[in-house]
């Protein structure tokens, strides 16, 4: 493989000890002072999902999350203006806003009674004779504000980097994806509201984002789920026509839309598929990306990696959040069709808790394997992890490179953007 | 499938019945005898785990578990493969306290139905990790056969809007 960067510089220019273009330390999993510089260089400069639109839809709705190890707030004020803000009283410290979600006009603290408005603006300090104007101006004390906000199909980024690349640049090839799941909805939009899966392991953030778009473990780690399901391992298995790329910029996908296309194919020449593609053909004014929209959504038709901790799998929004080095939190949101028939979705539901979740089919294996590479880990003497599988069988489109399910395009794509960032001198 | 349903009309069950019936399974579950607590199930009994909070409509919010009979037996039948997370199987407690049968069920519950209420505190080992969980139930049963069946199995977690540990095993 020839590695270049995406500006055309050879990668020799970029340089980490810990990190190789077919191999990683295992100290990339375990070394604090590593994790800092990924919340800095990485969750510090590129578009971080923070949430979807349909979450803070009316005036006054908010819900709170993590940029890395940031806490912030996303909150629409009374003209509908989206503000995201670190929640983090400019007074002592303490969190303003501790509910999930809301709706408010206000943040309160209730360390000592300080409050902003939901655009951020203090309102005043409390007891606020004891301020001099000489030192102090409310507004120097607004609510820090996280500089870049931008939204793609109602999924909302955010950028603690004053500067860079836009959104769009960010989401490159993988916005071709976004749009192929959400293009399903009749109306055209997905929306959040149905509720989380949280689940928490005790291992590093990346576990998760290289395992989402790892198609050689389902194999052996879900084949008891793969077994009772009656799925069998024909979508994942060494003959599968599915493929694992590296989109570039870090993004990574298994598409074995190839794999489930005899499945589709029947459902779509059934009368509720024609019915669906007839819906869909008149809202897209397009007959042909109509069925490609429909065969590639049995729920199942691709998992997304957007770089660094963004998936979208199966019918959720998969956020993971970094808290320490050695241990990660990770938000499931199963999304919805606007405009679909409510049995549509409740079945989609049903389907999302088959397989993920904290007592799911499938997402406890994974879980599990983290904690014994935690374990595993620790041993010394062997300490690089090799991505080696399908590098002499790769195939190069345009910023893409492409393999067979099982190869691990997507996580070399992954570390090689990683290590733009990281490797890259100050 | 015809089943014959037992005429219940007063709809009554004892309080040292429904003890006895939550000790049972509470004992079938920690013996890992999963077919047996599978057959305490009515044909059209339902396991629910509600996520993030106590109760909703399953049909329009995610749970951790929302699954009838057929659902149940697949993930009996998993289990039992013994792969992945279940090569190293958890050994469970259950135990059952402040058991109090309804005088009023919710308005929910069928006719023919009777309502308990429990708490649930369940301790998990799993090779060198261990977990504990707190739960208030909501049991509903009908009598069929001769047996108390379970229409309903409603286990709702103190913590099911925090980060979760896995729940691989059967609880």
């Amino acid at each position: 493989m020839s590695v270049t960067t995406n500006d055309g510089r050879p990668a020799a220019a970029l340089a980490h000890p810990l990190v190789e273009p077919h191999r990683v330390h295992r100290n990339v999993y375990l070394d604090e002072n590593v994790f800092r510089e990924e919340m800095a260089r990485i969750f510090g400069k590129t578009w971080i999902y923070v949430g979807h639109e349909s979450e803070v839809a009316r005036p006054g709705d908010y819900k709170s999350t993590f940029i890395g190890t940031q806490p912030v707030i996303v909150s629409r004020d009374e003209d509908g203006t989206l503000h995201v803000l670190l929640n983090r009283c400019t007074h002592r410290a303490a969190t303003v806003c501790q509910a999930a979600a809301g709706n408010s006009s206000y943040f309160r603290c209730e360390y000592h009674g300080w409050t902003f408005r939901n655009d951020g603006r203090l309102v005043a300090p409390t007891f606020s004779s004891g301020y001099d104007k000489a030192d102090f101006d409310p507004a120097d004390f607004a609510l820090a504000r996280v500089p870049r906000v931008d939204s793609y199909r109602g999924m909302i980024f955010a950028s603690l980097c004053r500067e860079g690349e836009s959104l769009r640049e960010h989401l490159g090839v993988a916005a071709w994806y976004i749009d192929l799941a959400v293009d399903l909805a009749p109306e055209g939009e997905i929306v959040l509201g149905a509720g989380t899966h949280k689940y928490a392991y005790g291992g590093n953030w990346k576990l998760q984002s290289e395992n989402g778009v790892d198609g050689y473990h389902p194999n052996f780690v879900h084949s008891a789920f793969l077994e009772t399901s009656g799925m069998g391992g024909s979508i994942f298995g060494p003959g599968s026509p599915g493929r694992a790329g590296a989109l570039g910029r870090g993004h990574g996908i298994l598409d074995f839309r190839a794999a489930i296309a005899p499945m589709m194919q029947a459902k779509l020449e059934t009368p509720a598929g024609t019915a669906a593609l007839e819906q869909l053909t008149r809202r897209l004014g397009d007959r042909q990306r109509a069925i490609e929209v429909l065969l590639a959504n049995a729920t199942q038709g691709y998992n997304l990696l957007i770089f660094p901790n963004l998936q979208i799998i199966g019918c959720q929004i998969r956020v993971i959040h970094p808290r320490r080095v050695g241990y990660s939190e990770v938000d499931l949101y199963p999304y919805l069709l606007k405009g679909a028939s409510d049995e549509e979705n409740t079945a989609r539901l049903r389907t999302h808790e088959a397989f993920y979740g904290p007592s799911g089919g499938g997402g406890p294996d994974d879980i599990e394997m983290f904690d014994r590479v935690a374990v595993g880990l620790a041993a010394e003497g062997v300490e690089w992890l090799p991505f080696l599988r399908g590098l002499r069988r790769e195939q190069i489109d345009g910023e893409a490179r492409w393999g067979h399910i099982t190869d691990e395009q997507p996580q070399r794509g992954f570390y090689h953007r990683w290590l733009e960032l990281m490797g890259e001198q100050p | 499938m015809s089943r014959t349903v037992a005429a219940t009309t007063t709809g009554r069950v004892t309080q040292a019945e429904a003890q006895a019936f939550l000790n049972r399974e509470a004992a079938l579950l920690d013996d890992g005898r999963h077919e047996e607590w599978l057959a305490l199930f009515a044909h059209d009994g339902v396991f629910w785990v509600p996520s993030n909070e106590a109760d909703y409509n399953p049909a329009q919010r995610v749970s951790i578990v929302y699954e009838d009979r057929v659902k149940l037996a697949d993930r009996v039948a998993r289990l039992g493969l013994g792969r992945a997370v279940q090569e190293n199987p958890s050994r469970t407690m259950h135990v059952i306290s402040n058991v109090t049968v309804s005088d009023r069920p919710g308005s929910d519950a069928p006719p023919e139905t009777v309502e308990i209420l429990a708490n649930l505190v369940l301790f998990e080992v799993h090779g060198a990790r261990s977990s504990q969980h707190a739960a208030r139930c909501r049991y509903l049963l009908r009598r069929e056969d001769d047996h108390w069946r379970i229409v309903l199995r409603k286990l709702m977690f103190l913590d099911n809007d925090q980060y979760a540990p896995n729940l691989a095993f059967l609880f």
